[in-house]
Parts: C-alpha cells; sequence; structure tokens
C-alpha cells in the first residue's frame, strides 16, 4: 500500500544512522578497552596516535565488517516490530509464541550474528586471531581467550533476542511529550549504555558458571577440530578454577558483551523513535496521486496497524494542537458546498467507537449471562474470541488466537492435569484485555472528537459540527456506559498485566481504565465547551439526563 | 353444470349396468308417462297441504284432528250476536249489556294490537335482516372494488401486491408484520399483565420499512397520543372537555413545533455555506442561519423590528416561535427591544402563562391595538405574532407568512380558545376550526386524494381522528394504517363510536348536544371491513382483530366477537383450526379461539346455532358435538338419518356419510358415557337400528333383516298386539313416523318373498312334501302377520301415503 512508503522511508532513515553510530560505538569501546590504569599516559598517546591515522587504518576493516553485522541484523529485526501488544491467552501459548519457526530462525541468526561481532571486537581487543601459529608446537593453536569472548558475544546475542519477545520489546510505544528526534534519542542513549551495561554484566556469571562446566570444553574441541588445530599446553585452561579467576579477561568479556548489546539495541532504539514520530496525513488533496493518502484513509487503515496508530495519533494531535488543520476539517468543500472532510473523518471515528461500544455490551451481557457458573475465564472467552476475529477492526490482531482453540481440543482428561492445566489455563484478565488491544486508538479517537467538538464552539463558521454533536455525545455516553459495566463486573482491572509494557514516558499500557477516563474527560471537555447550550441539541431524555449529570460535575 | 349430452350419457350408463330391456321413447311419449305418474300421485293439493300440516304439527305433540275439531265446535255467531235488545227499565239487563259490550271491546282492542304488534315485528325482522345483508354486500364490494375515482393507485397497489404476495396469504409484508404485533399485544391482553403500548408496537412495523410518510404518521399519532387520558365516563364529554381539547391542541402545536425544526435543520445542512451556522448549538442560530438561506431572496422593504444579525427583527420572533422555542425568541426580542414598542412587555406575560394566554387586560389591549394599527402595517411577520399572542382575527389567513399548510394550521391552532363561545366572531374555539377545515375545507380543497397523508394529518392534528381514519380507510393501499391507527385509539379510549354496529362508517349523532361537531367512527365495521380481505386466507389472523369487538354487541344484542367468530367459522370451514378437533377419546384439542380464554363453549354452541339455522347441519352436528351439547348432537343426526334411512347403501352416497357419522358419534358417546335425553338418545338409536334394517333389506339378506325388525318391536305381528304398537306409535318421534310407510312397506315385502319362497319350495322340492303341515302353519303364521301389519296402517292415527296403503292390501291379497 501507498502509505507504506513512509513506513520503509523511517526504518532506512534508522538504519542508516546505525550506520553512521555503530562504528563511533565500537571506536569508543575499543578505547575504553585498551585504558591502562597503570599507564594512562602512554594510553593516551597510542589514542593520539590512533587519531593520526595510522592505527584506524588497522582498525577499519573490523569496524566495517562490524557494522556491515549489526545493519545486516537491524534488518533482521525490523519486520518483528508492531505497535499492538499481543498477549497470549495460556502460559503454553506464551511459550509457543516465543520459540515458533520464524523467531527461532531468528534467534540463531542474531547469535550468529553477535558471535561473529565478538569474534571482530575480540580481534581489535587482544590484537590476534583465534589461532596462532605457535612456534613451540610448530603448529596452530588455539586462542582460548578469544574464544571465551566470541562465545560470550554470542550468548549475549542470543539472551537479548529472547528478551527482545519476552518483555515486548517489539513494541512500538508513541510518547505522550511530543519531541524532536534527536532530543528523544539522547535522552534514551544514555540509559540504552547503562542497561547494556547491566544486562552484559548479569550475563556474564552464568556465563562462566556453564562454560566452566559444559561449554568450555566441548567448544574448544569443536574449535580445535573445526580449526585443525591444538591447545597450547603452556596456557591456563580458562574452564578451570584458575583460569576463571582471571580479572582482565573478565573485563574484557564484559566490554564485548556491552558492545554487542549495543550495538544490538541502539536500531532498535532508532526504529522506535522514527516510527513513533507523527506523520502529518494530508486532510484533503486536489492531487491524484495523494488522493488515497488522507488522513481518513489511514484512520481505516485496519490491515497496517501501524498506520491505524498513525493515523489517529496525528488526528488526535491536529484537534489538540492544531488549529490550522483544525478549520481544514471545519471547511467545506470547493463545489457544493459539503462539509465532506468532516463527514469522512466523522464516519469513520464514530464507527469505531460503536464497534468498541457494541464488543463491550455483548461482551458484558454474556459475562452477566454467565455469572452463576463462576467460569469468568470459561467458554464465555471463545465467543468472544471469534467475534473479534470476525469484526474488520480487529482482524489479524491476534495471531496467536487462531491456534488457541487447538490445545482446547484435547480430551478434557488430559486437561484436568494439574500439570496441563498450568499450561493451557487461561489468564482470566486476559478475555477483556483481547477488546482493547487498540485501546490507544481509542483513547485517541475519543480525545480527537472531544477537542474538534469544542473547538468548533469557536471555530466552526458553517456548522458543520453541530451537525454530528448529538451522535459524538450519544455514542460517549453509550460506551462510558458500557465501560463502567465493565468495570462494575470486574473485568477491566489490569492486574499485573501492563507491567511488562510500563515502560516509563509511553501511553501504550492503555486498558479498560484508561479509555474510561479519557471517555470521562472527554465529555466533561465537550460539556464545559457548550454549558447550557447543550439543551438544544437533539438526545433522548435519559441521554439528557446524563448530560445534566456532567453539567453539575456529579459523574 | 351437466347438459343434455351428459344427461343423455349418465342415463345409458344407468342402463348398462342393469339387464332391464332397453325401451325407445319420443319427446312425447315421455311427456305423456310423465303425466300419468303425476296423476296416480295424491291428486288433492289439499289433501296433500292436510298431511303435511299433520306431520308438521304432529311431530310437535299437536293432535291435528282434535284441534280441527275443536276449532270446527268454535264458533264467533254467539259472540258476536246481537245482543238482545233491552228495556230501559231492565236495569240487570243493561249491566250484563255494558259489560258484555266492554268484554268485547277489550278483546277487540287486543287482537287489534296483537296484529299491529307482529306486523311491526315482522318488518323490524325484516329490516334488520336486509340492513345486515346490506353490510356484508357493501363490505364485499368495498373489498373486491376498487373506488372509481383512483385509477392513479391501482396500477401502484397491484403492483406492491405482486411483489409482497407471499405463500397463500392475501396479506401483504407490511399487513402482516401488523397482524402480529396484534398478536404480540393480544396474548398480553389475555394473560393480564400490563398492556403494552399499541402506538409503539405499531411503530416498530413501519420503523422497518422505508416509508417516509407512514413514519410520520405514527410519530403523529404517537405525539397526539400522549394526552392524559380521560377517566372512565362520557368519553365524548371528555373529548369536547377544554383541557383534552387544550391538550390536544398543545400536542398538534408541540409535533408541528418538532417537525419544522426538523424542516430547518435540513434546510440549513443542505445550505452550509449560506446558512454559516456556527458552533453554538441552538434555536436562535438555527434560525438565523436558516432566514441567511431563506430570507435571501425574499424582498424584504417593509419589514420592520430592526435587525437582528442582518434579519428583520419580526421575522426572527415569529420563526422562533414557530420553532416552539419562547427563549429562543425572548432573546431576540431581547436584542431589538428598542424597536418592538409595548411588545415585550406582552411577551413576557404570553411566556410566562401558562396556558398561552394573556390576561384580559393585556389581550383586550392587544387586540385594539392590533385593530387600530398593526392589521394594516406592511409587515406579515408582526402581524402574525400579534395575532399568535393576542389570539386576534383567526380569519386572516397569514398566507405570506404561512406558506405551507403546516404554518397556516400551527398558526390557527395557536389561536385557538377554550373558554365558551360568546359568540364573538373574533374568537376561534376547536369544533369551529374543525368544521372549518372538514366540511368548509374538505377534501376537494386539500386534494386528499393526492395527498393523503397531507389530509390525514390536518384532521389528526385538529382533533377528528374518526374523520381522518376513515378518510385513509377510504383508500385501499392505506387502508392497513388506517385500521390500525384506529386499533391503537379504541384500546386507549380515545375514538368515538357510534351507538349501534348498524351504523355508517362515519356518523354524526346530532341529538347529542348542539356543538358536538365530532364525528363517530365504526370501529366495528371498520374491523370487519378489513379482516374480510384476508378472512379466508389467514383465519387466525381475522381471529385477532375480532378479539377487538369482544366487548361489542351486535343489534341484536348478540356479542359481536362470537358473530364474528361464527362468520368465520362458516366462511373459511376452518372448524378443527378454528374451534378445535374432538379426540378419539372425547377430549377437545384446543383451537385457535382457546388462546383468548373466553368462553369457548358457547361461542362453539353460537357458531353452531347459525349453522343450524343455514342449513348446514351435518356440520351443525360436529360443532354441536364440540360444544357437548348431547342432546342437540343426537336430534340433528336424527333428523338428518330419517331422510335417508330408507335408501339403498352406496359408497360415497349421503347415506353412507350420514350414517358413519351416526355410528363414530354413537360408539363415542357409549365410551365416554355421555348423557342425552333418553327420548332423543332411543330415537337415535331406533333410526341406527333401522339403518341396519334397510341395509340388510337391500343387502338381499331378507331373512336377517326380517329378524332385525322383530327384534326393534316397532310393529305389531300378531292381531292382539295390534292396540298396543298403535299405542306406542303414539310416543314415537316425528323422525320414525316419517320412515314408517317405508318401513311397512318393506317389512310387507320381506314377508312376502318368505311366502313366495315357503310355497314355491314346497311345489319344488320332494324333501320338504313331508313337512306340509309345518309348512302350512308357517304361512299361515305369514299371513297373520300381514294382516296385523294392514290392520295397523289401518288402525294408525297417520295418513299413509296412498300407494303405500294400496301396495300393501295388494301384497296382502297376494299372500291370499
Amino acid at each position: 500500500m501507498f502509505l507504506l512508503q513512509v513506513l520503509w522511508w523511517r526504518t532506512a532513515a534508522s538504519i542508516g544512522w546505525t550506520v553512521l553510530l555503530s562504528p563511533v560505538f565500537i571506536t569508543l569501546t575499543s578505547f575504553i578497552a585498551s585504558f591502562d590504569f597503570l599507564r594512562p599516559w602512554t594510553w593516551l598517546s597510542s589514542l593520539l596516535g590512533i587519531l593520526s591515522g595510522s592505527v584506524i587504518s588497522g582498525l577499519s576493516f573490523h569496524i566495517s565488517c562490524m557494522t556491515l553485522l549489526v545493519t545486516f541484523m537491524a534488518l533482521l529485526f525490523a519486520p518483528h516490530h508492531s505497535v499492538r501488544l499481543v498477549t497470549p491467552a495460556s502460559r503454553l501459548q506464551y511459550i509457543l509464541s516465543v520459540i515458533n519457526m520464524r523467531r527461532a530462525v531468528l534467534y540463531s541468526t542474531v547469535t550468529t550474528g553477535s558471535a561473529l561481532l565478538g569474534w571482530q571486537f575480540a580481534s581489535i581487543l587482544t590484537n590476534s586471531s583465534l589461532t596462532y601459529h605457535s612456534s613451540e608446537l610448530g603448529s596452530a593453536v588455539l586462542n582460548e581467550r578469544h574464544l571465551f569472548l566470541v562465545l560470550f558475544a554470542g550468548a549475549v546475542g542470543l539472551a537479548f533476542s529472547t528478551s527482545f519477545f519476552m518483555h515486548n520489546m517489539n513494541v512500538i510505544h508513541f510518547p505522550i511529550v511530543q519531541q524532536a528526534k534527536y532530543f528523544r534519542v539522547r535522552s534514551c542513549l544514555l540509559a540504552m549504555c547503562v542497561n547494556s551495561a547491566m544486562s552484559s554484566l548479569k550475563l556474564l556469571p552464568y556465563f562462566f558458571l556453564a562454560y566452566y562446566l559444559i561449554l568450555g570444553q566441548s567448544m574448544k574441541d569443536f574449535t580445535k577440530f573445526m580449526f585443525f588445530c591444538h591447545e597450547d599446553p603452556s596456557s591456563v585452561v580458562l574452564n578451570s578454577i584458575w583460569g576463571i579467576l582471571n580479572l582482565s579477561l573478565a573485563y574484557q568479556t564484559w566490554l564485548c558483551g556491552c558492545l554487542t548489546h549495543i550495538l544490538l539495541s541502539l536500531p532498535n532504539l532508532l526504529h522506535k523513535v522514527y516510527h513513533s514520530e507523527q506523520f502529518q496525513f494530508p486532510i484533503e488533496t486536489n492531487v491524484e496521486m495523494y488522493s488515497n493518502k488522507c488522513l481518513h484513509h489511514a484512520l481505516a487503515a485496519d490491515q497496517h496497524p501501524h498506520l491505524l496508530y498513525l493515523g489517529h495519533l496525528d488526528l488526535y494531535l491536529l484537534a489538540s494542537q492544531q488549529p490550522l488543520r483544525r478549520t481544514l476539517i471545519y471547511n467545506l468543500t470547493q463545489l457544493g458546498g459539503h462539509a465532506l472532510n468532516w463527514a469522512q473523518l466523522s464516519k469513520v471515528c464514530l464507527q469505531r467507537l460503536e464497534v468498541l461500544q457494541q464488543m463491550l455490551a455483548a461482551f458484558n451481557q454474556r459475562t452477566i449471562a454467565s455469572a452463576p457458573l463462576r467460569q469468568p475465564s470459561g467458554g464465555g472467552n471463545d465467543l468472544i474470541v471469534t467475534d473479534i476475529s470476525h469484526s474488520a477492526f480487529m482482524n489479524g490482531s491476534t495471531p496467536g488466537n487462531e491456534s488457541k482453540s487447538k490445545p482446547l481440543t484435547l480430551s478434557s482428561k488430559l486437561r484436568n492435569l494439574r500439570f496441563v492445566k498450568f499450561f493451557l489455563d487461561e489468564r482470566p484478565e486476559l478475555s477483556s484485555r483481547a477488546l482493547f488491544v487498540d485501546a490507544q486508538c481509542h483513547i485517541w479517537t475519543v480525545n480527537a472528537l472531544s477537542h474538534l467538538a469544542s473547538a468548533s464552539f469557536r471555530e466552526d463558521k458553517y456548522g458543520v459540527m453541530q451537525k454530528s454533536l448529538a451522535s459524538i455525545l450519544e455514542i460517549m455516553l453509550l460506551l462510558q456506559e458500557s465501560l463502567e459495566k465493565h468495570l462494575k463486573l470486574g473485568l477491566g482491572s489490569n492486574g499485573n498485566l501492563s507491567r511488562a509494557s510500563s515502560a516509563v514516558g509511553c501511553a501504550n499500557t492503555a486498558d479498560c481504565q484508561t479509555v474510561h477516563a479519557a471517555v470521562k474527560s472527554a465529555l466533561y471537555r465537550i460539556v464545559e465547551t457548550f454549558g447550557k447550550h447543550l439543551d438544544s441539541v437533539e438526545l433522548s431524555t435519559e441521554q439528557r439526563r446524563k448530560i445534566r449529570m456532567y453539567v453539575e460535575y456529579k459523574e | 353444470m351437466s347438459d343434455f349430452s351428459d344427461l343423455v350419457q349418465m342415463s345409458q350408463q344407468l342402463i348398462a349396468d342393469t339387464d332391464v330391456p332397453r325401451m325407445k321413447r319420443n319427446l312425447q311419449q315421455i311427456n305423456d308417462s310423465t303425466l300419468r305418474l303425476a296423476a296416480r300421485a295424491p291428486t288433492g293439493s289439499q289433501d296433500n297441504v292436510d298431511v303435511k300440516a299433520a306431520i308438521l304439527l304432529g311431530s310437535r305433540g299437536f293432535d291435528t284432528g282434535k284441534v280441527s275439531q275443536k276449532l270446527e265446535t268454535l264458533s264467533s255467531a254467539k259472540t258476536f250476536e246481537p245482543l238482545e235488545p233491552v228495556r230501559d227499565t231492565d236495569i240487570q239487563g243493561f249491566l250484563r249489556n255494558e259489560r258484555e259490550n266492554a268484554l268485547l271491546a277489550v278483546i277487540e282492542q287486543a287482537r287489534k294490537n296483537t296484529f299491529e304488534e307482529s306486523e311491526r315485528r315482522h318488518w323490524d325482522t325484516m329490516e334488520s335482516e336486509w340492513e345486515r345483508e346490506k353490510q356484508k354486500i357493501l363490505n364485499a364490494l368495498v373489498v373486491s372494488g376498487q373506488e372509481p375515482f383512483d385509477f392513479s393507485q391501482e396500477s401502484e397497489s397491484v403492483l406492491g401486491n405482486s411483489i409482497s404476495m407471499q405463500g397463500r396469504s392475501t396479506l401483504d409484508s407490511v399487513e402482516m408484520a401488523y397482524s402480529r404485533q396484534v398478536y404480540v399485544y393480544n396474548d398480553k391482553v389475555v394473560q393480564g399483565g400490563i398492556k403494552p403500548s399499541l402506538v409503539k408496537l405499531f411503530s416498530e412495523v413501519v420503523a422497518k420499512s422505508d416509508d417516509q410518510n407512514v413514519q410520520e404518521l405514527w410519530r403523529m399519532v404517537e405525539a397526539m397520543t400522549d394526552v392524559p387520558l380521560s377517566p372512565s365516563g362520557s368519553l365524548v364529554k371528555a373529548r369536547n372537555s377544554p383541557n383534552m381539547q387544550a391538550s390536544f391542541v398543545q400536542q398538534a402545536m408541540k409535533y408541528l413545533q418538532q417537525i419544522y425544526v426538523q424542516y430547518l435543520r435540513n434546510t440549513v445542512y443542505s445550505h452550509l455555506q449560506q446558512a454559516q451556522l456556527g458552533g453554538i448549538p441552538g434555536t436562535f442560530n438555527l434560525v438565523r442561519s436558516f432566514l441567511n438561506v431563506h430570507l435571501q431572496n425574499v424582498v424584504i422593504a417593509g419589514l420592520e423590528g430592526g435587525r437582528i444579525d442582518g434579519h428583520p427583527g419580526w421575522a426572527v420572533i415569529y420563526y422562533c416561535m414557530r420553532c416552539g422555542d419562547l427563549e429562543a425568541a425572548q432573546q431576540a426580542v431581547n436584542s431589538v427591544l428598542q424597536h418592538l414598542g409595548d411588545f415585550p412587555r406582552y411577551f413576557l406575560e404570553y411566556c410566562s402563562s401558562e396556558d398561552g394566554r394573556l390576561n384580559t387586560q393585556s389581550e383586550r389591549e392587544v387586540r385594539l391595538l392590533y385593530r387600530r394599527s398593526i392589521r394594516n402595517c406592511t409587515d406579515p411577520f408582526k402581524k402574525a405574532v400579534y395575532c399568535i399572542i393576542g389570539k386576534c382575527d383567526p380569519r386572516d389567513d397569514h398566507s405570506e407568512v404561512a406558506s405551507s399548510t403546516e404554518d397556516y394550521l400551527w398558526i390557527k391552532l395557536g389561536q385557538v380558545t377554550f373558554e365558551d363561545n360568546d359568540g364573538s366572531s373574533d374568537k376561534l374555539s376547536l369544533s369551529q376550526l374543525q368544521t372549518l377545515l372538514l366540511e368548509e375545507f374538505g377534501e376537494a380543497h386539500f386534494s386528499a386524494y393526492q395527498q393523503p397523508f397531507l389530509y390525514f394529518r390536518i384532521l389528526f392534528l385538529t382533533g377528528q381522528f374518526e374523520a381522518a381514519v376513515e378518510f385513509l380507510s377510504r383508500i385501499e393501499r392505506l387502508r392497513c394504517h388506517a385500521v390500525h391507527v384506529a386499533i391503537a385509539l379504541y384500546e386507549l379510549n380515545l375514538l368515538l363510536q357510534p351507538y349501534t354496529v348498524q351504523a355508517q362508517l362515519l356518523s354524526k349523532e346530532s341529538a347529542e348536544s348542539k356543538d358536538d361537531s365530532l364525528r363517530r367512527l365504526n370501529f366495528a365495521r371498520l374491523i370487519m371491513m378489513y379482516t374480510r380481505k384476508f378472512s379466508v386466507t389467514d383465519p387466525r389472523e381475522a381471529l385477532q382483530y375480532f378479539y377487538f369487538l369482544r366487548e361489542k354487541k351486535t343489534s341484536q344484542g348478540d356479542n359481536l366477537f362470537t358473530s364474528c367468530v361464527s362468520e368465520l367459522v362458516l366462511e373459511t370451514r376452518e372448524f378443527d383450526m378454528l374451534l378445535g378437533q374432538l379426540a378419539k377419546d372425547g377430549s377437545r384439542r384446543p383451537g385457535a379461539l382457546d388462546k383468548f380464554k373466553l368462553d369457548t363453549q358457547g361461542i362453539i354452541e353460537t357458531v353452531a346455532n347459525d349453522t343450524e339455522s343455514k342449513g348446514l347441519y351435518e356440520d351443525a352436528v360436529r360443532l354441536y358435538d364440540l360444544a357437548k351439547k348431547y342432546d342437540k348432537v343426537l336430534s340433528l343426526c336424527s333428523k338428518l338419518l330419517s331422510e335417508v334411512v330408507s335408501q339403498p347403501p352406496a359408497p360415497q352416497s349421503n347415506k353412507d356419510r350420514r350414517k358413519q357419522l351416526a355410528l363414530s358419534i354413537a360408539q363415542r358417546y357409549k365410551e365416554v358415557g355421555a348423557e342425552a335425553n333418553p327420548a332423543v338418545s332411543s330415537t337415535f338409536h331406533l333410526l341406527l337400528d333401522l339403518t341396519t334394517f334397510f341395509d340388510l333389506y337391500h343387502g338381499g339378506k331378507h331373512e336377517q333383516a326380517y329378524k332385525v325388525i322383530q327384534e326393534l318391536n316397532l310393529l305389531p305381528f300378531k292381531l292382539q298386539d295390534v292396540d298396543n304398537k298403535v299405542k306406542a306409535f303414539q310416543n314415537f318421534s316425528h323422525e320414525i313416523r316419517q320412515n314408517l310407510p317405508d318401513v311397512l312397506l318393506t317389512t310387507m315385502n320381506i314377508i312376502y318373498s318368505q311366502y313366495k319362497t315357503t310355497k314355491g319350495s314346497a311345489t319344488q322340492s320332494p324333501l320338504t312334501r313331508h313337512m306340509d303341515g309345518g309348512k302350512q302353519t308357517f304361512i299361515n303364521y305369514l299371513r297373520v302377520q300381514a294382516r296385523s301389519l294392514i290392520t295397523f296402517a289401518g288402525m294408525l292415527p297417520f295418513r299413509l301415503p296412498g300407494d303405500t296403503n294400496a301396495r300393501l292390501v295388494q301384497l296382502e291379497v297376494l299372500m291370499n
């Protein structure tokens, strides 16, 4: 689709910056690595020597190799980013989602890539290669220290790629505060470095242990076999107690892991920053080329969640902060004087809210109906899942849901086993969670509508908005009612679910409560603006009564 | 129908089966033989009549002979003999004379009265019967034929019908949906819960259709029926009471205002560019924007009242009032206060008054002001506003302001006053308005048939529900809506109805009071007219509609529901489905009627009665059976059987069918142990036995038939029994007596044939010769029997057909 170009460009830009930034990090790290506590002056002079260009040409091969590797891995990660937080329904599902085929390929590739990174970096660090020619033995000898670094880098790669999915690092969060990309990256860089250092440090002891126990010997044998080399009998073997208690090795290993982690996180960070940036869609256009690239197209792009989110973000921002673009919405078309822009936008928005409201109402209904059974996570869930997959809005949102029914069809005997149950039982809070997969969009929609409505009080010259005011209020009141019921039924509590995704400064942790709060504040915003004029809006008696409550601040 | 060739064929078929030799005759010969046969039949017409009278009266227990004797002995000669002259001094004689004179006079008077009375009753009955027939014919005509005037709709409705015709039902989809709601409603009523709102139910039906006009119609009905309902008491009084009239007017105005606001909105929204509505909701802005669109082309010269956002002040005030938003009007007034003179004061009073009236003093001032200056001013809006506030000059049409009929109606309704009319011509009462619209303007003025909904709306909004419904019901394609509006009104007790169901569809009770201008709608007739269309194909639905008539009485005082059901049953012949069905064990499986939890037995009985009086005896038997009227069942059965008892049996014949029916009834009653009058019951069983007897005889089983007749103890077979049997004969019912000649003849035939066989066998068979003595005894025995039959026939106080007697005697003679 046309608008995907936007996303392509953004991915390309983020990778470009990765290419530019990676050498800097590699160089810096290698400097830090070569720092000599005992002879800082010598270090400084060698640093100057490098800067003068004689050594850097030696490093440049390694650096460019590493940059290439980083770019390759960034490209691998790119398609795994998503705007929707997918929560698997059961533990088994969760495990399956972590180790599915596509991801397993990614894990292995990233592990290998990281190991290669480690190889290059180790070459820089130790100024040697994996094997060297020993004059004593007269044959190639294994550099075990080098091997150790390579293996650790691989381990970091594996740890990173698994935690990438386990901790939902692939979810793109949209910042509440809009900032320039530079500032966002800058503010995140330090945190990223610290995070890398910490994770590298955490991994280190485990790796040492593993190397000591099994990994060391096997890998050494494997390498010796591969490279036709022997072990140096004079050097201390690393998978021994003495070999492990080597501080400089630990330091170098940590530094190597640190760099690998940074080089893996950096493209991830840049990708997220680029992709969560606002994109200003045209509201109307006379240019043929853009005729299907307007805001309302993005708002209706259900097949492309990312576009959908960008569209909604843009709508929200324009409604709340951009008066000039707002007037475009309130304007009439040149020909015929119709409020086409508003009609298209409001249609999409109202429909979105209506779908949510109806699903909520149906869900509440089912919950109430099945209440005496005391099975909040029971059969009702299947229904809602199928419902959701029917709805166009939710299409393709939860790939895990389709396969979910398969384990459920196993014989009930098997399912009742405690062990199996542990894996198959659905987490109760998830049933309603599915409704709020796109809660962020709904919040943006609600806010955008309320901002547009309240701005129309002064800005809307033609009364474009007035026509829809009743339906906006109506759907908001209905939604509010459904949400309240949902909360009262105890379905909307987020529990510890959002813990994983509660990254600071991000708004994606939306659930029932946040939507509820958003709708409420949106209603207050409208009521506040229109005041007594709301009496002239065509509403039913019941709705009028509810609006009264808002006017009197009793809600 | 068969023609002559068919007849010929049939007669040839008859001959083909038998061995009768063919005989050829020409027409003349046939004629001759017919005449001969006719001559042989009992000739005296007087005789015939006598016999018939004897049969008729005899069956009811009259002894014709005695009565005729008594009649002959009665002589008027004595009674009316001139009284013998009395002398002047004969006081005794004089008094007697006077007394007798008085007696005579009284008798004469009574006789005259009786004649008059019977004459009158006769005519009454004739008349009511004619009325009923006439009604039926009229209803049938309405259903079958289109009105002659709406040719344009004919093609349309035909098209509509052909599309929506589904299955065998004649109801189209809308009517079907309506009838479903009626069913829902009736169901709730029968269960005795809270009655749902019929208006709501019917509105749901049209909400699904895309006919804007009809939706609008129901919205209006909903608005107009939203009035405080009249407590029990005279509906006529309530409808004419100021309170109710005021609330009707209020609701009507509210409705008109609502649709006007909607109209303004639509206008504004379709001209957003010109309207410049702005973001602030409210009537004031709406009116302003509307004027931006509307008044652009209108010359505003001569409009007064300053300018509000460039629009003339009076116009803004008028339109705000037209929208029903007095607050907005107040806002307008406030913004051009200095241009309006005294008006703001009056307007404030108008807004704060509850009934929209100024106090007397102010009203007088306003009227004076109007007459003096405003009437001649150039601003039509100003005039209109003053007219509404002061309720003055109701004859002005305000045609410059009121561009549509709704506007006109709104202004007029706004001017209506409710206090007693003191005859002043410058006040308008609701009834005056009603008369004006219905009678003076009428259908022609509003070209009602071109725009039926408009005319309906005018009538309905002025509280003339009956006239409105009647008008709409005249249009074929809209009749179903009219009927259901009427039903909804009827259930809300808002529908005025005539005192008799025989009245015209729309009538006016002139006697009630002189200012009662309201029409009455014959609800029952409307329902019957509507249901006639589909009662044959959808009797269940029709039944639901008849249920609304359950509290009405026919002119004969019967329940209208019952009589409608009876007619429906007779017409559709869906006995089982409507009334229920008898199971084998005698229990009744409930039919559609049972859902209403009324007196089903009683209704079935009525239906049975009607069926019987129509002469459909076999159906009547079934119905009486359903109603558990065993006596009636048996007596009717007897009547049916007696007509066919002596006929030879044939499959699929009347006799066969009736026999089966009677047998099944007899068997069931025996099993269930149904109690019936013993006399009726015995007649019935005797007839059944006689049927068996004749069947055996016709089947050639003479011996068995002979045994049966002997066991029946009906006829004397010994001479000494004759007297007893003759006496016993007096107790037999008419049905038995009627068949007696046949029974006698048949028995005689059997005896004769036995006689013949006995005699014949004697001569042929040598074996029986030894038993000659026995044979002779038997022959004698048969002769005695024949003799006693003859004697019996002779002694009967019942004239047998001449040829029967002759045949009997002939046979008896042959045996000697």
